[in-house]
């Protein structure tokens, strides 16, 4: 009865040898079939158990399920094996030149004056001043009148301005727009806002003057305010759009509309106060006007200056973004070149 | 204001150096623009007298000139002056000296014989004068050895003042600017001597009585008759200060006319007695057309508010501004009429500039001079002529004043509560007044914590307590004042939904690949043309500049596109044809009955090169449309002519749900776009942004998706071309009802087998319900369309 004893151990040794001779998954796939498939070797010799004499039955079903199992093991980890080769292989194909340049989604550019724009009222919203707007188009009497410009003052020189009727005009400042931001809110408090918006002057266009060009207005009313909370809010605001080393001067200066009226400087962003060809070695860079606001203003606005008091300043736009750019034309904002919008 | 420091500093003293002084005096709002230095470093120049003149070896008109300088040595030069005479007293730039503008002196050979340095001439130290009229004759009060950088100033800076209004009324002088040192430093003033009266007993040959006929506009009109008056020119001293304030030396009298202006700010006019008529002098309204010349050769027509000075006969004088050629003063002006007046400032001011004239004495007046210092100056000036020029008396030939005349000084109240409130800082009443004493207001205490002040007569920008509140400021020092951030309540919200609306389609369009643009709104009438705008067409009713400056401002614009196509144009110009712009911004729209504009916002854009074509142009409009959650919008063909600069069968207005026109997209008609110098198709819409927002709901609400499946069917048909794609989707909706969840055309097609004058739509349609749908409730959803697109359009199902 002994050729009926089935030798595990050799096919075992055989099924490992054929699946490590397996170079592909096909082959493997094959290898599978013949030994584990339904018909395959191990099934047989399973079959052939039952021939074997009851006794030894048991202990050699056990010993064949037992090698069908580890056959099993052994397909699979070969399989993952080769799996693992083959997309190790494809990816080692796939490479390419990493420094190759990135196709660029063609993305537009946003103009560098509406990003100064966008900053500064920003920067004016995180201290408290929302955004109040007014006509392009505006009264002499809001330009100027309001303002405590008297008719025969210099600065209403119709040489400067371009009108559009007897009685109105491009405005020449963003000014007016403090007049009607007092006038929308007046008798409540505070008056807390900015103005950005574009003005008008009759100058010839050269690199430093522009027929068009864009202010940022600011005005504060409340009771008790004083030249403090001015010098206070101006030196906040120059830190947070400089950096937090900024310092402000300020310096008497005159305009209708306020008074007391400073001028202010900040420590030049280029030198840090120490002078170089930007500054004309001062040191200090000239930001913005500046003042208290004056009585007659803050009455034509509708406030009481017995009661209440305010600051105003304003700053040209296009200046700040010439400083923050490097830009030395004034022409270029207005030009739309592509060379130029796509630096920024 | 051009102030020569020697000047200022024989008023008042300062304890630093020039730098520290125009620091100083910009922190107190008397800006200093520059400090110059024309002739730094100016040294070694002595006075020296001519001992010996001898004959140049060689001959010619070269002479050897023995100097003797005193303690300062001797020496021989060589000179070619044609005044070189013993005895006279000459400047002397020895070896090593240092003439203005840096050249330094040195033993030289002139023509074989060593020359020790040279004696000069004015303008080679630096000083006003021809150099034709040879070595510059010293003044007596010098001698041999003296130093003449110091005696004569040489090398002094000058301040360049840049003077606001408020200050440009006190601080046109030497003297207004020295009381603004004396304030700073505490320091006393070192004034001017007092001048005597006019007191001549005068056989005059010209009886002046002097008449007002213009109360409002001239204060006061003083004039003094000078007899007598002598040759000598002015002071070296005198003529170098007048120089580097920037003021030509013209003759003694002349000349003081102009220092006493410098030095108190008090202009004055002198006139040829010789030339006035009638016995009558004084300031009248001129008449309108009135024609004078003035001392600059210019005809000047004047108006009837501006003011003269008249004679008996004729006008002198543009009063204020400029005096009359008919009468100006000569070399040999022996007799001499000098006034001296007070004009109202806003009737100079108005003179000065529509005659464009800022002269010296124009800008002093306008802004009020001292009406305290015009009889002064006069009789200065007076006394100033007979020194200098050597010879003269004078006598008063009137003093008018009128109303208009500023005789007392205002008197205004300051509550110290309300400058401690509007400075910020914890100044006690007897300290506001501390420091307006310091300024020369005379200040008295008004009950407790009050102040009752006199303005000083200089001080014509004073007239309110906030005058004072920024006089006290200015004064402690604005660099003094604390920085703290307000209390209080924050301010009102503000919402703008236009503003919010543009800054949301600006991202959309970068994100497609446009660049923002910002152009100018005013535009040139040529726009009309390039735009091919007929006359009468609406575009063409824009608001008017009265006075452009250049023809491209002669108009507001009520477009933003023409502004992108010339933009497009400037960079096909520079090689850039493929270029893609929008911009955000207000176009302008005249209204009726004298109210100011509308102006809408607007977003347009314009695209030439690749990708310039009308689907691609309308797909940005429609991506913006729909993140603002605007409604459905229709596409409707423009009439003809209504949008002329736009390709006519590729263009369409963008017509709201109400049917309001929203704005309008398309090609750019050919014409247009060569006019504007784009190359090759462009393309553009313009959309009015507050029409497109106001379409917005509050914001995005959540929609939860359905999730029961979708069942796609596919549509096709052949219609004639004149039926439109919107007509044909519009007409599906309908006839889909409310399972018709979407409709996407996937096909166009015209050509063969579909027959002339036709074309193939394919559709891909969406149904879908909030549960399962069978397929007999899908058929007879989409039989239902079918049916509709066969009876309302006569299409010719194909599948
Ligand atoms: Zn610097």
């Amino acid at each position: 009865m002994d050729d009926l004893a089935i030798d595990w151990a050799a096919l075992k040794e055989q099924a490992e040898s054929e699946l490590e001779a397996a170079s592909s998954l096909q082959g493997v796939e094959e290898a599978r079939v013949r030994w584990l498939g339904r018909s395959g070797r191990i099934a047989l010799a399973l079959r052939d158990v039952g021939k074997l004499p009851a006794a030894e039955r048991p202990a050699a079903g056990a010993r064949g399920n037992e090698v069908r199992a580890e056959v099993e093991a052994l397909v699979s980890e070969r399989l993952s094996r080769l799996e693992a080769e083959a997309l190790h292989a494809r990816l080692a194909a796939e490479t390419i030149d990493v420094t190759l340049p990135g196709e660029r989604p063609q993305v537009g550019h946003a103009h560098p004056l509406h990003q100064v724009w966008r900053d500064l009222v920003r920067i004016f919203g995180e201290l408290g001043f929302a955004v109040a707007d007014g006509p392009e188009v505006e009264t002499d009497w809001l330009n100027f009148g309001a303002l405590n410009i008297p008719e025969g003052h210099p600065t209403r020189d119709a040489q400067d301005s371009f009108f559009v009727s007897d009685t109105q005009l491009l405005r020449t400042q963003t000014s007016p727009v403090q007049i009607r931001a007092m006038q929308a809110l007046a008798p409540a408090l505070p008056v807390r806002v900015v103005a950005p918006g574009r003005v008008y002057r009759r100058d010839t266009t050269d690199a430093t003057h522009s027929a068009v060009f864009h202010q940022i207005e600011g005005l504060l009313v409340d009771r008790g305010i004083a030249m403090s909370h001015m010098k206070g809010v101006i030196a906040e605001f120059a830190r947070r759009l400089y950096g937090p080393e900024t310092k402000i001067r300020v310096r008497p200066s005159y305009f209708p509309f306020t008074e007391p009226s400073g001028e202010v400087d900040v420590t030049c962003v280029f030198c840090h106060g120490a002078g170089c060809r930007i500054c004309k070695g001062t040191g200090w860079i000239e930001i913005m006007g500046c003042g208290m606001v004056h009585p007659v203003v803050l009455k034509n606005g509708g406030y009481d200056p017995e009661e209440v008091s305010g600051f105003a300043w304003g700053m040209g736009i296009d200046r700040v973004a010439q400083l923050r750019y490097g830009i030395d034309d004034l022409r270029h904002f207005l030009q739309n070149d592509l060379r130029f919008l796509e630096q920024f | 204001m051009r102030v020569p420091l020697a000047w200022l500093l024989e008023m008042v003293d300062w304890p630093g150096d020039v730098g520290s002084l125009a620091e100083a005096l910009t922190g107190r709002g008397v800006a200093v623009e520059a400090v110059e230095r024309p002739a730094a470093g100016t040294a070694g120049i002595v006075a020296a007298q001519i001992v010996d003149v001898a004959p140049h070896p060689f001959g010619g008109h070269l002479k050897l000139c023995r100097l003797e300088a005193g303690r300062a040595g001797r020496g021989l030069v060589v000179s070619g002056a044609p005044n070189v005479v013993s005895g006279l007293l000459v400047p002397w730039a020895p070896p090593g000296a240092r003439l203005p503008g840096g050249r330094e002196m040195a033993k030289r050979d002139i023509q074989g014989v060593p020359s020790e340095g040279m004696a000069c001439s004015a303008d080679e130290i630096g000083l006003p004068g021809d150099h034709a009229d040879g070595l510059l004759a010293l003044p007596a009060d010098l001698g041999p050895g003296d130093d003449l950088v110091a005696a004569l100033e040489l090398d002094d800076p000058v301040l360049v003042l840049e003077l606001t209004p408020n200050y440009a009324a006190h601080c046109q002088s030497i003297l207004g600017v020295a009381r603004e040192v004396a304030a700073l430093t505490g320091g006393a003033l070192r004034l001017p001597p007092e001048p005597s009266p006019p007191n001549a007993d005068l056989d005059a040959t010209y009886v002046a009585s002097v008449r007002i006929s213009a109360p409002d506009l001239c204060g006061r009109f003083i004039a003094l008759q000078l007899a007598g008056v002598g040759t000598g020119p002015a002071p070296i001293r005198v003529q170098r200060r007048l120089a580097a304030a920037g003021v030509r030396p013209r003759g003694a009298t002349v000349d003081a006319t102009n220092y006493v202006m410098l030095e108190v700010g008090q202009p004055l006019h002198a006139y040829d007695l010789r030339d006035l008529r009638g016995g009558v002098i004084g300031a009248r309204r001129a008449e309108e057309g009135e024609v004078i010349v003035t001392l600059d050769g210019q005809r000047r027509t004047l108006r009837g508010d501006d003011l003269v000075i008249a004679d008996g006969e004729r006008a002198v004088g543009v009063a204020g501004v400029m005096g009359g050629e008919n009468t100006e003063v000569h070399d040999d002006t022996r007799e001499v009429l000098l006034e001296a007046a007070y004009f109202a400032p806003m009737g100079i001011a108005r003179t000065a500039r529509r005659l464009g004239l800022a002269t010296a004495a124009s800008t002093r007046f306008a802004r009020g001079v001292d009406p305290a210092r015009v009889r002064w100056a006069a009789e200065r000036c007076a006394e100033l002529i007979a020194r200098w020029s050597g010879g003269g008396v004078s006598a008063e030939a009137g003093d008018a004043v009128t109303e208009s005349f500023p005789a007392t000084p205002p008197v205004v109240r300051l509550r110290g509560a309300h400058a401690r409130g509007l400075i910020g800082v914890k100044l006690t009443a007897a300290e506001c007044g501390a420091y307006l004493t310091g300024l020369g207001f005379n200040v008295s205490a008004d009950g407790a914590d009050r102040l009752r002040v006199v303005v000083p007569s200089w001080r014509g920008d004073v007239a309110e307590e906030i005058d004072l509140v920024e006089e006290v400021a200015r004064a402690y020092g604005y660099d003094r004042i604390p920085e703290a951030l307000p209390g209080g309540a924050p301010g009102a919200p503000y919402r703008d939904p236009v503003a919010d609306a543009g800054e949301a389609a600006g991202a959309i369009a970068r994100a497609a690949g446009y660049s923002e643009a910002v152009t100018s709104p005013l535009h040139a009438v040529e726009e009309w043309r390039r735009l091919r705008l007929p006359a009468g067409h609406d575009l063409r009713r824009a608001v008017q500049i009265q006075n452009p400056m250049t023809e491209d401002q002669r108009v507001l614009r009520r477009m933003l596109v023409p502004g992108l196509l010339d933009a497009l144009g400037y960079n096909a110009r520079h090689r850039r044809v493929d270029a893609a712009l929008y911009e955000v911004g207000r176009v302008f729209q005249p209204t009726a009955g004298g109210a100011l504009p509308d102006e809408p916002r607007h977003f347009a854009l314009a695209v030439a090169g690749t990708g310039a074509a009308y689907l691609a142009a309308k797909g940005v409009v429609e991506e913006v449309r729909e993140r603002l959650g605007a409604g459905e919008a229709r596409y409707e063909r423009p009439a003809a002519g209504e949008l002329p600069f736009l390709h006519p069968g590729r263009s369409a207005w963008v017509v709201g749900a109400g049917g309001e026109r929203l704005g309008w997209v398309g090609e750019v008609h050919p014409e247009t776009a060569a006019a504007y110098g784009v190359v090759g198709a462009a393309a553009a819409a313009e959309v009015d942004l507050g029409q497109v927002a106001a379409g917005r709901p509050e914001g995005a609400r959540f929609a939860p998706w359905l999730r029961s499946p979708a069942v796609r069917r596919d549509l096709a048909m052949a219609l004639p071309e004149a039926v439109p794609a919107g007509a044909v989707a519009e007409v599906m909706r309908a006839a889909g009802g409310e399972l018709l969840r979407d409709v996407r055309r996937f096909d166009v097609y015209t050509g063969e087998g579909i027959g002339p004058g036709r074309r193939s739509l394919a559709y891909t349609l969406v149904y879908q319900a909030d549960r399962t749908l069978t397929d007999s409730e899908v058929d007879v959803a989409h039989d239902g369309v079918r049916r509709a697109l066969v009876e309302r359009l006569g299409a010719q199902l194909r599948s």
